[in-house]
């Protein structure tokens, strides 16, 4: 029953390489963007707190759209990567490397900030009185006490990307080793009809959301078990 | 334990700018310390870094501190305003009701609010101006929080750790020689872990550990950064009785081995008798009254005990033990007292407090009295506080640096039946005395 051809553990570690690509992108934004969201008491935090969170709402074929659009050799980033002489974004790796990463922000985001809230400003100013510097407490205090936070994130931010597929459709079209991610090949088997091979691919991106996601629930219960021993 | 010696020498060798001064007008929202660019723009900070260069003149040029103008200085609203000058040597505690601004005095003394159009100062060295803000991990301070505040995701011996590889080296005062190598362990940490009774916790999780044994762990964690001014935010406010009576002790034996100075913050006069030199009472933001523990108490304006609650705390020294009755004797300025033998050794130190309704009244030399303390003094001044009642300060000893001044409470009417009047040498007969330490 479970045949995979060549194509298909092509996708696969394409797909993968775009997950960690992208988790690792999104990691280095997320972390100042959540401490901002944190901390800040500017006004327009709400609204940048929104457009973060949009793609949670979004269908991902608006975004699609929007990213085809500008990347497109009419569109402002198409403008700008023919003025430094590159290819075009759109239909290449790189081009599905942007969208996931605007598509899958707010996973990573959002546990980030809340960690970053949770642990308030008691242990930066501890740090600070002990002597160490904004680095420092960044590296001695703030990693390690929301690291459950990062590991949240970063789970979540690979597997979203993992399971994307409106997004990629829309601006990465369907080309063998550079934009047909699993789910993209999963849709072509079940469009020329070869359901053994989709049955193929549909198990094992099941069997990675089920591990993925016990993985992040055994995370966060630590996290709050910690917590409560705590107070 | 040894580690008194540098601080002693450097008191002596700096004869001017001893102490902390402060001007401080704290806004109803100050700025975290890490926002501290927005008053002073980022200027402040590259000028420091590129300090004698080029660059300097050119970062003043064109930064130049566009952000001193306040938003909130219109509304004319500050949660403190405070100018003075905190003694640089023994504990200072800064005294007051919840929400008078204790809390925010500390806090800006340590720089963790970031407040403009202030000034802190700290033995000749400017840590806060209007130009100029050095981060809390610049100053070399240390300080202990209201709750332990311990790192959870370290143990206690990586708690201490943390401290010892960030310990602040002594600033060099403008003098040449900067001698960080012979203070870098000043505190050392085997005799602190000792003083503090906490050798038996450094393996341990934080999360283990009892309100009490956190907030020493935190104690010794603070002192091991080799501070040079201890920041106490009510230390032991966050415990209950039983555990604050496991940490006083710890606290005053600190306070004698170690010679930093101490700005404490309380509300709790029993903490503020026993240990404090100096104390400052801060209301509504404003400070009201700043001076020694021996002689503030005395001034009529402070509220710092309530009228039934007034003491005078007196620092006394033990001369003379009498085994057979469970007497020491307490040696104080003009005069001696006879206390109960607590176990303390002969010729130290002990602070005693005694009460003003503990204190009475005689014409002449009691003679058939049960009161064992009878002192002749000299009236100096009468006070009619409530509707019955009247305080007297009283003096004892007539030479004035050699004197102690006390408190009693009497009714208006023995002041009419006795003809109690000021200048009058009457004898004071003290009832109880409570030793504060």
């Amino acid at each position: 029953m479970m045949t995979l051809t060549q194509d298909d553990w092509t996708a696969i570690t394409l797909t993968l390489q775009l997950a960690s690509i992208v988790t690792t992108i999104l990691l280095i934004i997320s972390t100042p963007l959540a401490w901002w969201l944190a901390r800040s008491h500017r006004w327009w935090k709400a609204p940048v707190n929104a457009l973060v969170a949009m793609p949670l709402v979004l269908p991902p074929t608006v975004l699609g759209f929007y990213l085809l659009v500008a990347m497109g050799p009419a569109g402002p980033i198409g403008h700008f990567t023919a003025f430094f002489g590159m290819n075009g974004l759109a239909f290449s790796f790189w081009g599905l490397v942007i969208g996931s990463c605007l598509y899958s922000l707010p996973f990573v985001v959002q546990p980030i900030q809340n960690a970053f809230q949770a642990m308030g400003n008691r242990p930066l100013e501890v740090a600070s009185t002990l002597g160490a510097g904004p680095i420092d407490r960044f590296f001695s205090v703030i990693f390690p006490l929301c690291k459950p936070g990062f590991i949240t994130g970063a789970i979540l931010g690979f597997a979203h990307t993992v399971g994307e597929f409106g997004v990629v459709l829309m601006i990465g079209g369907n080309i063998p080793g550079e934009t047909r991610v699993v789910s993209v090949q999963l849709y072509d088997h079940v469009e020329s009809l070869q359901y053994d091979s989709a049955h193929g691919l549909a198990l094992i991106l099941i069997l990675f959301a089920f591990f993925t996601l016990t993985g992040l629930f055994i995370v966060q219960r630590r996290q709050q078990t910690g917590m409560i021993v705590q107070e | 334990m040894h580690f008194t010696q540098h601080t002693s020498n450097a008191n002596k060798e700096k004869h001017c700018d001893e102490g902390i001064h402060l001007t401080l007008k704290v806004p109803t929202s100050p700025y975290p310390f890490w926002e501290s660019h927005r008053y002073y723009g980022y200027a402040a900070s590259i000028k420091k870094r590129v300090k004698h260069t080029l660059v300097n003149t050119f970062a003043s040029t064109v930064f130049s501190d566009k952000k001193t103008a306040l938003p909130f200085s219109l509304s004319g609203q500050y949660r403190l305003t405070i100018e003075t000058d905190i003694p640089g040597q023994g504990i200072t505690a800064i005294f007051g009701p919840s929400g008078s601004g204790k809390t925010t005095l500390l806090r800006c003394l340590a720089g963790l609010e970031c407040v403009p159009n202030s000034k802190v100062q700290f033995k000749g060295s400017v840590w806060q101006s209007p130009s100029q803000f050095i981060p809390p991990n610049k100053r070399p301070i240390g300080m202990v929080f209201q709750e332990p505040s311990l790192f959870s995701h370290l143990t206690v011996e990586e708690n201490l750790r943390y401290a010892i590889k960030r310990a602040k080296p002594f600033p060099s005062h403008g003098s040449a020689t900067p001698n960080s190598e012979i203070n870098k362990n000043v505190i050392n940490k085997k005799t602190l872990v000792e003083l503090l009774g906490i050798e038996h916790l450094l393996n341990h999780n934080t999360k283990v550990l009892s309100g009490g044994e956190r907030q020493r762990v935190a104690m010794a964690r603070t002192l091991l950064t080799q501070p040079q001014l201890l920041l106490m935010d009510e230390p032991l406010s966050a415990l209950d009785a039983a555990r604050k009576q496991e940490v006083l002790p710890y606290l005053e034996r600190l306070k004698e081995e170690l010679n930093i100075p101490v700005v404490y913050v309380s509300h709790s006069v029993e903490e503020v008798s026993r240990l404090a030199d100096h104390l400052m009472v801060i209301e509504n933001g404003e400070c009201t009254a700043a001076g020694s523990i021996h002689t503030l108490p005395l001034s009529p304006s402070v509220h710092f005990q309530s009228e039934s609650q007034q003491a005078v705390i007196i620092d006394a020294f033990l001369s003379e033990r009498d085994t057979q009755y469970g007497l020491i004797k307490a040696d104080f300025p003009g005069g001696h007292l006879w206390v109960k033998d607590s176990g303390n050794a002969l010729h130290s130190p002990q602070r005693l407090q005694i009460q003003a309704k503990d204190v009475s009244i005689a014409l002449t030399e009691p003679s058939n009295t049960s009161v064992l303390n009878r002192l002749p003094v000299v009236i100096t001044e009468i006070r009619s506080s409530s509707n019955a009642m009247a305080t007297l300060v009283l003096t004892i000893g007539n030479d004035d640096n050699h004197s102690t001044q006390l408190l009693a409470q009497v009714t208006k009417r023995s002041v009419d039946n006795l003809g109690l009047q000021t200048g009058m040498p009457v004898w004071a007969m003290i009832k109880s005395i409570a030793i504060a330490r």
